[in-house]
């Protein structure tokens, strides 16, 4: 057992664990924060997908142990971010979800690329979402909020 | 299926005082009329709720929201939107007032046709239907029974929209003042349903209930559950459906520290499978994947189309559970 000193969503935690344990379960089971979801806990599908220092990193196989310094941005804070919130606002807009478990990997992978590129193109949305993966085939509608919410960003409409 | 005209008169008494009951304990009304108990249990006086209140599918709040029971899980197909419309519309309720929750284990909740509460086979809609529908025109029916009472009007003078009842002489009342009164109302054995043409929401777009808390991660999903002092199981399953192992080495699985057990159970599928029981997912993956298992493969069940198939036919021909009879 380690003890680890980590930033998320700008507060400061603390958590005793194993050093192999990865980020993902150190979020939900230490610190609860159960929004960050676990699907396949291999990175091949995204729905564990939050940021560190601002890259969209699947935390289930990032041992808590490498991640050092390094701010963690999880769903539960996203939306104190300009991009964040006008990305879930979009996502709520046009009805995205369906059952809802890959969302929140799939909300963090939208704003890091929108973040990287202001307006992405359909190929920047599959080459970069490409490894979010959604059981209820929401992609169409994912592709509609990224471009509404890269819209409602470049007009100047995100407060 | 039970509806309220499986009541016997002397159980609709003590059914009306369990309405009431709910009404002071929750503040507003709880309208419950699907009680999937067999008779003989019903007139034993085995009828009372066990829990509260987990045999209502409507609970009028006083601040005017209207919580709706979905008896199914919600997993994409939209069935936590979906079911409450089909409610809302025939109670004419106010849309933006509703919410709905995924209703607990309990027998009421059951799927109308498999018996078995239970989601799946594109069940939904085709079997709640009717319930739903059924269930929105008896609320709306009580509800109006309380303004027509209070009025001293005759019901078929009252109209509802909105979540109010409009009475004679520019008379109104909103749902959520009626409510306390309205669960003191008999639940009607019938109440009429309405013509497809009246329909405010069946059949109309409306915007998704369940899409902010699944933007935001605060939906609490079956594996977000977190209770005082909860271990976690992992469980190895078999390779091949009916497998079972023949030998379990669990020493290193066991000196993982956290965990709490390791011991086999029944598998869904036939055969046993092996679960490792632990403080934390974590540590019980670590166990799991230590677990040296030696898996006998001689009861696996060799599947053959021809024999089943024939079990098929003879299944088809035993009686089933009657969900809709079209008159």
């Amino acid at each position: 057992m380690e003890t680890y000193k980590l930033t998320v969503n700008g507060q400061q935690k603390e958590v005793t664990v194993d050093p192999g344990t990865p980020l993902l379960w150190v979020l939900r089971e230490d610190l609860k924060m159960t929004g960050t979801k676990y699907g396949c806990g291999i990175a091949a599908c995204g729905a564990c997908t939050v940021h560190v220092a601002g890259i969209a990193t699947r935390s289930c196989v990032v041992p808590v142990s490498l991640v050092g310094d390094r701010p963690i941005v999880t769903i539960e804070g996203i939306a104190q971010d300009p991009v964040g919130r006008a990305v879930q606002d979009a996502w709520v807009s046009a009805d995205v979800v369906q059952c809802g478990y890959c969302q929140s990997g799939q909300i963090m992978g939208a704003v890091a690329l929108l973040k990287s590129t202001q307006k992405p193109t359909d190929t920047n949305i599959e080459e970069s979402m490409g490894g979010n993966i959604c059981r209820c085939g929401t992609y169409v509608r994912i592709r509609q909020a990224i471009k509404s919410a890269s819209q409602q960003l470049n007009s100047g409409g995100a407060a | 299926m039970t509806a309220a005209t499986n009541f016997a008169n002397g159980l609709s008494i003590s059914r009306r005082r369990f309405l009431g009951v709910s009404a002071t304990a929750a503040g507003g009304l709880i309208v419950s009329l699907y009680l999937n108990l067999p008779l003989a249990a019903q007139e034993a006086g085995q009828a009372k709720p066990r829990v509260y209140p987990p045999d209502a599918f409507v609970h009028i709040k006083p601040d005017g929201k209207i919580v709706i029971q979905v008896n199914r899980l919600e997993f994409g197909q939209g069935v936590q939107t979906s079911l409450p419309m089909i409610l809302a519309d025939e109670m004419d309720a106010d849309w933006s007032q509703i919410e709905a929750e995924l209703a607990p284990a309990a027998d009421v909740y059951k799927d109308p046709l498999y018996g078995i509460q239970m989601v799946g086979g594109s069940g939904s809609i085709a079997h709640s239907f009717q319930q739903y529908r059924e269930l929105g025109a008896k609320t709306r029916a009580m509800l109006v029974a309380a303004a027509a009472e209070q009025w001293k009007v005759p019901a078929s003078q009252c109209r509802t929209e909105a979540s109010v009842v409009h009475g004679p002489a520019g008379r109104s009342a909103k749902y959520a003042d009626l409510a306390d009164a309205a669960a003191h109302m008999p639940v009607p054995e019938t109440a009429p349903l309405k013509k497809p043409a009246d329909f405010r929401l069946i059949g109309k777009k409306v915007r998704r209930l369940d899409s902010r808390p699944k933007c935001d991660g605060s939906l609490k999903f079956g594996l977000d559950l977190d209770l005082p002092g909860m271990k976690v199981a992992l469980v190895a399953r078999p390779p091949i459906f009916g497998a079972s192992p023949r030998s379990v080495d669990d020493k290193a699985a066991r000196s993982v520290p956290g965990v709490a057990d390791i011991f086999e159970i029944p598998s869904v599928s036939r055969g046993t499978a092996v679960a490792v029981v632990a403080d934390k997912f974590w540590t019980a993956k670590q166990a799991r994947d230590r677990l040296q298992i030696d898996w006998d493969l001689s009861k696996v069940e060799g599947a053959d189309s021809s024999q089943l198939r024939e079990k098929y036919r003879q299944l088809a021909r035993t009686p089933g559970n009657c969900c809709h009879r079209s008159r």
